[in-house]
């Protein structure tokens, strides 16, 4: 009796559920329910009546955690709960505003200036490099300094810096496939240099530059929440996880849930956007590999 | 005769900088000039170094050379401004090396194919585009429900189909294929270069064969014109040249080449020496450093090119002299 | 190490005459999303002290995994199935690890397809060579920088005791993959496998390199297993050859004999598929072999081959493909 030239594939293969199959992709599935899950809650918190985040009860000021009140209340009664769920709006709506603003600006004077060359591109990779010099949070503060305190200045500064890192993976990208053959293709069959750039270049492109975005969007929070901090972000009492942090500090030793519970679901989140990250990394690297 | 491509002088030269620093100059392509007659497949010999692919990308324009001039149905192409460019590109395609990056690998087959129609206006609608990239599929060999694939769903020898098919979209006259066969496995290879031989046919395409591989140019090329460091040293028919070769180099290549039909197993090399590194463009025959027949004269004047039959060229000073193979 | 246990560290069985290498049955399996697949399926040859063996297909074919499944150097999560691969008198896949690198460095030399990026970019020619070779053949410093300067000038490398304080990229592609000779020769080996020597250099260039393989096996008497694609390196280098095609080994036997008389039909059709020097003024077409290269996910019982065999029929697909015990082999019994 001969064997067959090849091993049958293995029954399990067909009964596992799709979120299971394997390691990447449950990191999808368990990333893209937090980071979803929360946001979705977020957005449509006011039409599920769970309270007022800005509603004052001073009878029920610093209460721990309880069923009335899941996650405590702050020192002017307000229920934390219900602020986290607003203040989710806020840190995420930003996060994924700002790093999306960044990566289209960064792409596209990247992509501009590696297909172009010459002075432009001098011009535009030189204030990558200044831009890249210096310390992000030092450049937001200045921003923000100038354009004063409030949500708008926090939107702009992020934005201002945060385009650059795009320019650079963009402008990389560009410089190589530049020479790629099929690109060289679209040049000897005359097309315009719009139609290279727009269709032939940039899909190729979107790769390096998503799986930064993922992580940016979690900087980009962390910004918007140590600014809210030092109080030139969000003003009070709009709630936002930063300056929940913020208001919870003097009683950190005695109502520990204002400034913890914050904390840990910025952790949560972020730990959401990382295994996000992290199937899309996977997948990026198995693309290229296949592409052989 | 009227020559669909003429080709005169052309130059090309490249900055280049050292490991300490130092600016140099490599001249790629020195002084290259050649026809090529109407629906005659032209090959184009050399190793690396020999400036083929230079002087190719300058034909097309994704190079500037330095000076030099070339017409295509006479109309210049250097001087050609946009408009003009666009009509000798839609008549002279280039097909690439490497099936691997030769094709975006974000677009269906269908795409890439129609694509090219497209944008100059060749097709106008959905029906007409499905009913050319079906044609163009079937005439190269594949499957027209293949339009939906995309690049890594096929073999090399598929996507090199697919190259193939989306130069002849735009209905060229001239087709360069530049190394198209060097990637490919032995059997698939003898397979796109049946292809290019029923499609020269077919559409009565002129073509410029640029190969390493000498067999290559054996089975397909009418003429071929033998390239080294920058220069044309033989150019002349297919059999003159492989028969009779006049410049040692070119038997030093034939002789180099391994033939499966008969094994020679030898200690001794054929060829001596290593290619030159490429510099300034000097005074002489740029042979003379591995030519067993250099003298004195080789070394201060450029071999004159010397007529031997009718379209036989070879620059060599010594070029009646050439030993048959096996003397 | 070899996915089924073995008694370790003894000899398969005792060395026939004159073989230096007996490979039998060897057997890899790599898992991928498709199924399991087998790029080395039962490959059986032995290499004669003294000559060189190439062994020939095309992709998929399964010529460079047999040569990293040899050394057991095949990459996870592929491994090696089954299989003895003696040499001299031991199977070297069920060695210590210990012993396998000790005879991999120095009495089985390797060279791969491209010398730059086998070589160490930021190390001199004569600091890599001197330090293999004190590693391996145990010299002391200044005798193994001599030997280096002689290694370089064994291999045609002009001016070689200058040449030791080059760096690799100072070399040209010719050069470079003399200094990968001159490695692989360091410590004397007896067996020096080569994959895809010369694919990456211009035509004259691989002449001269393999001239010089071939001037190095007649004086040292080392024998030599040649992975190629192209026949005609085979042809120049080799005094056997083994042709391969999806994983099997199809047909085995003198290069002269297996080139002009071809037995398995997938090297009379490869054969008739390669274009020749004599220039083509009839304008006739080449030989094909209909279809494409198989999948090797996708491969059923039987010859690999059949589907695109001129010669198939119905009792193909139930092949048990195995060489037959003539000394020009070959894997078809109906051609």
């Amino acid at each position: 009796m001969k064997a067959p030239a090849v091993a049958q594939p293995g029954r399990l293969g067909r009964s596992i559920p799709w979120a299971w199959r394997d390691g990447a992709r449950l990191s999808l599935v368990i990333g893209l329910t937090i980071v979803l899950g929360m946001y979705v809650v977020g957005l449509v918190a006011p039409l599920l009546g769970i309270g007022d985040p800005l509603k004052l009860d001073y009878d029920a000021a610093l209460l721990a955690p309880s069923v009335a009140h899941p996650f405590g209340t702050d020192n002017l009664g307000r229920d934390m709960l219900v602020r986290v769920v607003y203040g989710t709006r806020v840190d995420l709506t930003l996060g994924f505003v700002t790093a999306t603003c960044s990566m289209l600006l960064g792409m596209a004077l990247g992509v501009y200036a590696g297909y172009f060359g010459g002075i432009r591109e001098s011009l535009i990779m030189r204030t990558v490099d200044a831009v890249l010099s210096l310390p992000f949070l030092v450049l937001v503060l200045a921003i923000v300094a100038a354009v004063g305190p409030g949500l708008v200045g926090v939107y702009v500064a992020i934005i201002a810096v945060s385009w650059a890192i795009y320019a650079r993976i963009s402008y990389a990208q560009m410089l190589v496939l530049r020479e790629k053959q099929f690109i060289l293709a679209a040049r000897t069959l005359a097309f315009g240099d719009a139609r290279i750039v727009f269709k032939h270049a940039l899909p190729n492109i979107f790769g390096p530059n998503i799986a930064w975005l993922i992580s940016d969007i979690i900087a980009n929070i962390l910004g918007l929440a140590i600014l809210s901090y030092l109080g030139v972000g969000i003003q009070p009492p709009d709630p936002e996880w930063g300056a929940l942090i913020a208001d919870g500090q003097t009683y950190l030793r005695t109502a520990w849930w204002i400034s913890t519970i914050p904390g840990l679901v910025l952790v949560v989140v972020g730990i959401g956007f990382l295994l996000i990250g992290d199937w899309f990394t996977t997948r990026l690297a198995g693309n290229a590999v296949a592409r052989r | 005769m009227d020559p669909l491509l003429e080709v005169n002088g052309i130059v090309k030269a490249f900055e280049t900088r050292g490991e300490r620093g130092q600016r140099g100059r490599v001249v790629a392509v020195d002084g290259v000039s050649f026809d090529v007659e109407r629906r005659e497949i032209l090959g184009l010999v050399g190793e690396s170094g020999s400036g083929k692919t230079t002087l190719v990308r300058c034909l097309v324009r994704l190079v500037e050379p330095d000076a030099g001039s070339a017409t295509f149905d006479h109309m210049s192409i250097f001087d050609a401004r946009a408009a003009e460019l666009r009509r000798i590109r839609q008549r002279m395609q280039l097909i690439y090396q490497d099936p691997y990056s030769s094709l975006n690998p974000t677009l269906s087959v269908g795409e890439t194919i129609a694509e090219p129609a497209r944008v100059h206006g060749l097709v106008r609608g959905r029906e007409q585009e499905r009913a050319l990239v079906g044609d163009l599929l079937t005439s190269v060999g594949l499957n027209p429900a293949d339009a939906t694939r995309r690049p890594r769903e096929l073999s090399g020898g598929q996507r090199q189909r697919v190259a193939i098919a989306r130069g002849l979209a735009l209905e060229p006259e001239l087709l360069i294929a530049d190394e198209a066969v060097s990637a490919l496995d032995v059997s698939v290879q003898a397979q796109i270069l049946n292809l290019f031989a029923d499609l020269a046919e077919k559409r009565q395409l002129t073509m410029i064969l640029v190969s390493h591989q000498l067999a290559v140019i054996a089975q397909l090329a009418h003429r071929v014109a033998i390239m080294y460091l920058g220069r044309i040293v033989e150019i002349g028919s297919t059999v003159d040249v492989f028969k009779r070769p006049r410049h040692p180099y070119t038997a030093m290549l034939l002789a180099a080449h391994p033939d499966v039909a008969n094994p020679r197993r030898s200690r001794t090399p054929v060829a001596q020496g290593e290619l030159a590194e490429m510099g300034e463009a000097g005074v002489g025959c740029r042979f003379r450093d591995r030519c067993p027949m250099a003298q004195a004269l080789c070394a201060e004047v450029d071999p004159p090119p010397v007529t031997l039959q009718d379209g036989h060229l070879a620059w060599c000073h010594f070029g009646a002299d050439v030993p048959e193979a096996g003397e | 190490m070899i996915a089924h246990g073995g008694p370790a560290g003894q000899p398969a069985e005792k060395a026939r005459d004159g073989v230096l290498v007996d490979v039998r049955n060897l057997t890899v399996t790599f898992p991928t999303p498709g199924g399991t697949i087998r790029p080395v399926a039962k490959v059986s040859f032995t290499v004669t002290h003294g000559r060189t063996l190439g062994i020939v297909g095309e992709s998929g074919s399964g010529k460079s995994m047999t040569l990293r499944a040899m050394l057991d150097l095949v990459p996870p999560p592929g491994r090696i199935e089954e299989g003895q691969v003696v040499f001299d008198g031991r199977d070297l896949l069920r060695l210590p690890e210990k012993d396998r690198r000790s005879i991999r460095g120095r009495e089985i030399g390797i060279i791969f397809q491209d010398p730059m990026a086998s070589l160490n970019p930021v190390l001199t020619v004569g600091d890599q060579l001197s330090e293999l070779l004190r590693a391996k053949a145990g010299l002391g410093r200044r005798a193994a920088w001599a030997r280096a300067g002689e290694l370089l000038d064994r291999v045609g490398i002009r001016a070689a005791n200058s040449r030791l304080r080059s760096y690799p990229h100072q070399f040209s592609g010719g050069m470079a993959q003399r200094v990968m000779i001159a490695m692989a020769l360091g410590a004397g080996p007896r067996l020096l496998l080569a994959d895809e020597p010369t694919t990456a250099l211009d035509v004259s260039v691989q002449d001269q390199v393999l001239a010089l393989l071939e001037d190095l096996r007649i004086e040292t008497t080392m024998s030599m297993i040649i992975v190629s694609h192209d026949i005609g390196v085979i042809a120049r280098a080799c005094d056997d050859v083994a042709v391969m095609y999806a994983g099997m080994l199809l047909e085995r036997g003198a290069v002269a004999e297996v080139l002009r008389r071809p037995r398995h039909p997938y090297t009379k059709m490869l054969l008739s598929t390669v274009p020749t020097l004599e220039p083509n003024v009839d304008r006739r077409r080449l030989e094909t072999i209909v279809g494409q290269l198989p999948d090797l996910a996708t491969l059923t019982h039987g010859c690999p081959f059949a589907p695109r065999c001129a010669f198939a029929r119905a009792e193909c697909a139930a092949l048990d493909v195995s060489l037959d015990t003539e000394p020009h082999a070959s894997a078809c019994p109906y051609v």
